[in-house]
């Protein structure tokens, strides 16, 4: 029963795009709040990531080049 | 009746950004200004500008959110259709004809960023655009250099 549940609250892409609209005709009119239409957003659009963000942004930091005079490591002699 | 807003300001969003809004392990302060941003976005009151590769990237990291994390109330295909929305009403730089390789190599090594971070970067000094990226160390090291030529640059987490 629980994983029923879970399953009821996925959005078809149709209904995800119907409700998208509607929610961002009533910010335009002021009838939504910001707050509210990020609170259905995350809530019709959530995954787990497992770190991907970090993934990503460590790719561009490496393609800068200037990284690795914070990696470099002191001689022991 | 809906309203008009005679002057939009102008952004220039990171591919970091739009992820962030979807990505439910992120720190509350870094998911909810993203989402905040896109909500103004949407509505008309953000004019967004993005590079046409910011597709490639969100694309990219979706596909790697869903092979090594959890979706938990979506699926792929209504990501998508979201990204789709977005693109729809972004205004898109593309190579060639909104911006050159030529001119973003310039800026790289003026700036000293990466490629991908000068695209962004020359896109928002063209279109005179506040530039948000998710990037914190990026966002620190170019306030350190005080470039004098740089256009604006925000951390996600600072906007409101």
């Amino acid at each position: 029963m629980a994983k029923r549940k879970s399953q009821a609250k996925l959005l078809t892409k149709d209904e995800f795009l119907a409700e998208l609209d509607r929610r961002v005709e009533a910010l335009r009119r002021g009838e939504l709040t910001e707050m509210e239409f990020a609170e259905w957003w995350s809530s019709s659009l959530g995954i787990k990531g497992k770190g991907i963000l970090e993934s990503f942004l460590k790719q561009r930091e490496l393609a800068r080049g200037w990284w690795r005079n914070s990696k470099r490591k002191k001689k022991s002699s | 009746m809906v309203a008009k807003f005679k002057t939009q300001e102008k952004i220039v969003v990171n591919a970091s950004v739009f992820l962030a809004t979807i990505l439910l392990d992120e720190p509350i302060e870094v998911r909810l200004p993203a989402t905040l941003m896109l909500a103004r976005i949407e509505a008309g009151f953000l004019e967004a500008h993005i590079p046409d590769r910011f597709e490639d990237e969100v694309l990219g990291g979706l596909v790697e959110a869903f092979t090594k994390g959890r979706p938990l109330v979506t699926t792929f295909e209504t990501v998508v259709t979201a990204l789709e929305h977005f693109l729809a009403i972004a205004n898109v730089h593309c190579r060639g004809v909104n911006w050159q390789a030529q001119e973003v190599l310039k800026a790289a090594l003026r700036w000293r960023v990466s490629y991908y971070d000068a695209i962004y970067l020359t896109i928002a000094q063209e279109v005179s655009a506040t530039y948000w990226t998710a990037d914190k160390k990026l966002f620190r090291f170019l306030m350190r250099q005080g470039f004098t030529d740089l256009p604006k640059v925000g951390w996600i987490g600072s906007f409101t």
